[in-house]
């Protein structure tokens, strides 16, 4: 709202000295002055107003020659006394509103011009410092980046590493468990040898006991079971 | 259920009161014959131990036993006590602890031989000295037979077994067979 404010006031400013210049090229161009003054008025008007620009400069050139083809003799009263006290009032008058102008209004210009020099410097220096910072940034980044492939290649490295030893431990834990199923195996088998020749050896003697039976019964006579029963006291009288 | 203990005491009560008499071989006598009678006759047992009988009617029918067999006073009275008090039913335990106290006595062994085939008087002679030899008293052998010996005898003294049986010994030729590796 301030800058609006002085910004306004700047233009009002720049617009008073443009109204003022004019004013005077317009008092000194004004044919009532004199019955020849409108040419020297041309003059004046021709060598002050800067502003008309090269437009107006040629329009005013052009109206020199048509005055000096028309009136050759009013060249020697164009510092007339009426005029030039015209002319003092209105640099009087210049002098005056410079005056209000630079009361009024250098302090707000200076202090704009101020106030802006000093947002582009503050502005100048954020983006420095910003510049600094992102540069900064870049290179810490850039660092990082340097010692992250570094990191990298350590991570990698160390994978490898306990890859290979994590490889050798599964190994050897795999040779291991080869080894105890191999026993395992082994036992089985001798058990299953074990039991099948048991198996066996029982059959054996279960078929042996029962064709001796056989036998025995066969062959058993009376005789021989009373002899059996004798042998046995026998012994049993020879044990005791 | 056997009542063991409650009939040895019986048993030694009784046996002692024979031998002070000198007349416990006639107290086994009329106990083994009451005994004899509880396997051979149902209905004198539950005559005497029916407890839906009035308790007068069953020492009735005890002193009606007592006086039949002609036992003395002491046995008779043995007898009646044990139906009042309600223990008729163990009698046959009695009977059998005061045999053994009887055997025990007079040195006697009960022995049983287990033949494949009959035994002959000199064969069951033979045996029965050789149990007398063994256990140092006279022992009185029962006899059966059971084929399936296929051989040899089987003789039991109390807790002397002697098993001299063909099938055993092949039951031992089997084990050996067995346990060899």
């Amino acid at each position: 709202m301030r800058e609006v404010k002085r910004v306004a006031r700047g233009t009002v400013l720049v617009a008073a000295a443009l109204w003022f210049a004019l004013s005077c090229g317009t008092v000194m161009a004004t044919p009532e002055s004199a019955g020849t003054e409108g040419a020297n008025a041309s003059h004046v008007t021709a060598a002050a107003d800067a502003a008309k620009g090269a437009a107006d400069s040629s329009h005013e050139m052009k109206h020199e020659e048509h005055a000096a083809g028309e009136h050759g003799e009013a060249h020697h009263d164009s510092l007339s006394p009426p005029k030039v006290k015209d002319f003092g009032l209105r640099v009087m008058n210049f002098i005056a509103l410079m005056i209000i102008l630079i009361k009024f209004g250098a302090k707000p210009i200076a202090a704009a011009l101020s106030s802006r020099r000093n947002k582009i410097k503050t502005e100048i220096e954020d983006l420095e410092a910003r510049k600094a910072e992102a540069e900064k940034s870049y290179k810490e980044f850039e660092a990082k980046l340097a010692s992250v492939e570094k990191d990298i290649d350590t991570i990698v490295e160390k994978a490898v590493a306990q890859a290979t030893i994590e490889k050798a431990r599964i190994i050897e834990k795999a040779e291991q468990a080869a080894a105890d199923i191999q026993r395992q195996a082994e036992m089985a088998v001798q058990r299953e040898v074990m039991e099948a020749r048991r198996k066996l050896k029982n059959e054996i003697a279960d078929q042996a006991a029962a064709m001796a039976e056989e036998l025995i019964i066969k062959n058993l006579t009376a005789a021989d079971q009373v002899k059996i029963v004798e042998d046995y006291l026998v012994k049993v009288e020879a044990v005791q | 259920m056997k009542q063991t203990i409650l009939a040895r005491r019986y048993a030694k009560a009784l046996f002692a009161v024979g031998k002070e008499n000198d007349n416990y071989e006639a107290y086994n006598e009329a106990l083994q014959g009451v005994a004899g009678l509880y396997f051979s006759h149902r209905g004198v047992v539950d005559a005497l131990t029916n407890p839906l009988y009035p308790l007068d009617v069953r020492e009735k029918v005890m002193v009606g036993l007592v006086n039949s067999i002609g036992v003395d006073k002491i046995m008779g009275n043995f007898l009646n006590l044990l139906v009042q008090k309600k223990r008729a039913e163990i009698l046959p335990e009695i009977a059998e602890a005061f045999q053994i106290l009887v055997d025990t006595e007079k040195n006697i062994s009960h022995g049983t031989v287990i033949s494949a085939v009959g035994l002959s008087d000199e064969l069951q002679a033979s045996i029965r000295a050789a149990l007398e030899k063994l256990t140092g008293k006279k022992v009185e052998l029962s006899t059966s037979v059971d084929p399936s010996l296929i051989g040899g005898i089987i003789a039991k003294v109390g807790d002397l077994v002697l098993d001299g049986s063909i099938r055993t010994q092949l039951a031992g030729l089997k084990d050996s067979i067995k346990g060899r590796e």
